[in-house]
């Protein structure tokens, strides 16, 4: 089980400068999380935090403080706290450094959820965390038993992608992964090798992002596709073999099997299956970062529905290529888009629309009801085949790669803040990046951070049942 | 096939409004039905059945239209605007054709039953 703790930066940026006010004595603070369910794992998604002033404090030294709990959590906000299912995550500093926690933290820890954990009749996870002075986060929940159990992740999400995990299989660096840790070091190296990614479309941007993922040594990878190998594939799919379409061998097998034959550890779980799938959405919910290969607005929108709700870091792949059919390119742009919990939206950059999530939406379920509003103008026809080259693909897959891993890795000159958009247009020969315009839609601002609990989410998990 | 199910807000504001409004489900489309919907003065008869339709991915994908069984017309005798008869739910509908820009997040069905409202309103204050 890879638990993990999930802040959207600005909340955590609050929290450190709450527990760290630059005095050396001991903060504290509550924190309030929304669940997120996954297949193998669960993760708690910081909604508020609680923050314990001063004069709230009984005592407060470098090495001690002591507060009055049960003031924040009288019967009234306990009340409330059950309704809306949140689990509770105290934490507070160790700013003399202690990098554990302390025999004063278990003991009163596990008096104090004790009693917390009967204050819900559901299972809800509750639990404690520390801040050392830089900034690490240290988590770890207790069951009715009074047993704690390790937060293995923690994840601040933003413009950067901050992660720090407890389980550090610091093995010795295999040979294949020497040229990764001499690029980057082996703090980098290790937090690769610890994330399980999603890739959503293993086609012809999904397979090299596969390939980009598997070559640097990311640990775990769930992929995500519903489709066989077509010969008109075999011109961009990584790894796609003749044999794979005379046998109908779906995309994300194709993959698994070369990945597996190179050798490399990694391990794969794979769905043939679209995003509207309780199944799918629980494997997403256990990962730690999402690619977005699709080409839909339906695909698109419900992976920003899966990365707001569970705040996800998604990265999304687009190929806009456009030929006159006389063997003359009009356009053939690339862009990579970068989503994080307080950026804008794809919906609200125009990357897709209403329109088209509705367009898209009636093609799949009613064709009658969508031919006939299509011919009357009062449903947009959906996007047929588009034509594909690999090297665009490649050249789309690569900004987006090289965007996660300055993301995770901070190698940029200038803030991770200006890559929100980067466009390639090779017909116009132009590279450019910019900050991500307009807001947060305010479909996912309704739902942000409420894993189980956003409605976009119960109606994707829903509409599988049929 | 699976029910509909709506965001908490809709949900509340139909029972607070439509206290018998049903929702509606044949293969993958999906509707609502408000039975004895109020019409603004100046329609024969003063009621009928009001029926939205649903799209999935819903309130992101908009909803267009809207439906009335039985028909309606103005009791002055004029002509309506863009009406047209269609099926849905294995009965024949009245259909409004009328639409707007969808602000996905802002509009829904309270929003969308409100526009009805100023459309039918509209049909009545042009004379």
């Amino acid at each position: 089980m890879e638990n993990s703790l999930v802040l959207k930066e600005s909340t955590y940026k609050d929290l450190k400068e709450h527990l760290y006010p630059g005095n050396n004595l001991e903060f504290a603070a509550i924190m309030l999380c929304h669940y997120g369910q996954g297949k193998t794992s669960f993760r708690l998604i910081v909604k508020e935090v609680i923050t314990i002033p001063s004069d709230k404090c009984n005592e407060q030294k470098s090495n001690y403080l002591s507060w009055a709990f049960a003031e924040y959590m009288n019967p009234k906000k306990i009340e409330q706290i059950d309704k809306e299912g949140l689990s509770i995550v105290t934490i507070h500093s160790h700013p003399n450094g202690y990098n554990q926690f302390s025999k004063t933290d278990d003991k009163n820890d596990k008096e104090m959820f004790h009693s917390i954990n009967h204050w819900f009749d559901d299972k809800r996870p509750n639990g404690s965390a520390i801040m050392l002075p830089n900034g690490e986060i240290i988590a770890r929940t207790f069951n009715n038993t009074g047993k704690f159990n390790p937060i293995q992740k923690i994840l601040v999400i933003g413009e950067d992608i901050k992660i720090w995990q407890q389980s550090k299989k610091k093995n010795k660096i295999p040979d294949y992964g020497l040229k990764i840790s001499q690029t980057f070091g082996k703090g980098t190296f290790h937090i690769l090798r610890g994330l399980k990614v999603g890739v959503v479309g293993c086609s012809g941007t999904g397979s090299i992002i596969v390939e980009l993922l598997m070559r640097n040594c990311v640990g775990q990878l769930v992929l995500v596709d519903p489709d066989v190998v077509e010969a008109k594939n075999l011109n961009r799919i990584i790894n796609a073999k003749k044999v794979d379409v005379e046998e109908k061998i779906y995309k994300v097998e194709t993959l698994k099997k070369a990945i597996l034959e190179t050798g490399i550890d990694i391990k794969i779980d794979t769905y043939i299956k679209d995003t509207k799938s309780k199944e799918v959405i629980e494997a997403l919910t256990d990962c730690d970062v999402i690619f977005g290969c699709v080409d839909s607005a339906t695909g698109r929108y419900h992976l920003e529905c899966i990365a707001t709700a569970y705040f996800i870091p998604y990265f999304d792949i687009g190929v806009y290529l456009e030929a006159d059919s006389k063997g003359g390119i009009i356009q053939a742009d690339v862009a990579a888009h970068y989503i994080h919990p307080e950026s804008s939206s794809l919906i609200t950059r125009g990357v897709y629309t209403s329109e088209q999530l509705t367009s898209e939406g009636w093609q799949k379920d009613d064709k009658d009801y969508y031919e006939k509003n299509k011919m009357t103008g009062y449903l947009k026809a959906v996007g047929e085949d588009q034509p594909a080259v690999i090297s665009v693909n490649m050249q789309a897959a690569c900004l987006a790669f090289n965007d996660f891993l300055a993301r995770l890795h901070k190698f940029r000159l200038d803030d991770n803040s200006e890559f929100t958009i980067q466009k390639f247009q090779l017909v116009q020969g132009h590279y450019f990046n910019e900050k991500g315009k307009g807001k947060l839609s305010p479909i996912f601002k309704k739902y942000l951070g409420m894993g189980e609990k956003s409605f976009l989410i119960q109606q994707l998990k829903q509409d599988e049942k049929d | 096939m699976t029910n509909l199910l709506l965001p908490a807000e809709d949900i509340e504001y139909l029972s607070a409004n439509f206290s018998n409004w049903q929702p509606l489900s044949e293969n993958s489309k999906k509707g609502i039905l408000i039975p004895d919907y109020q019409l603004p003065n100046g329609y024969i008869p003063k009621k009928s059945e009001l029926m939205i339709i649903i799209p999935s991915d819903y309130p992101t994908a908009k909803i267009d239209m809207f439906y009335f069984c039985p028909d309606i017309k103005k009791k002055d005798g004029t002509d309506i605007a863009a009406l047209n008869t269609e099926t849905h739910f294995q009965r024949n509908w009245q259909r409004w054709s009328r639409h707007y820009d969808w602000r996905a997040g802002i509009d829904n069905i309270a929003t969308h039953i409100s526009y009805i409202y100023n459309q039918l309103k509209f049909e009545i204050d042009k004379g």
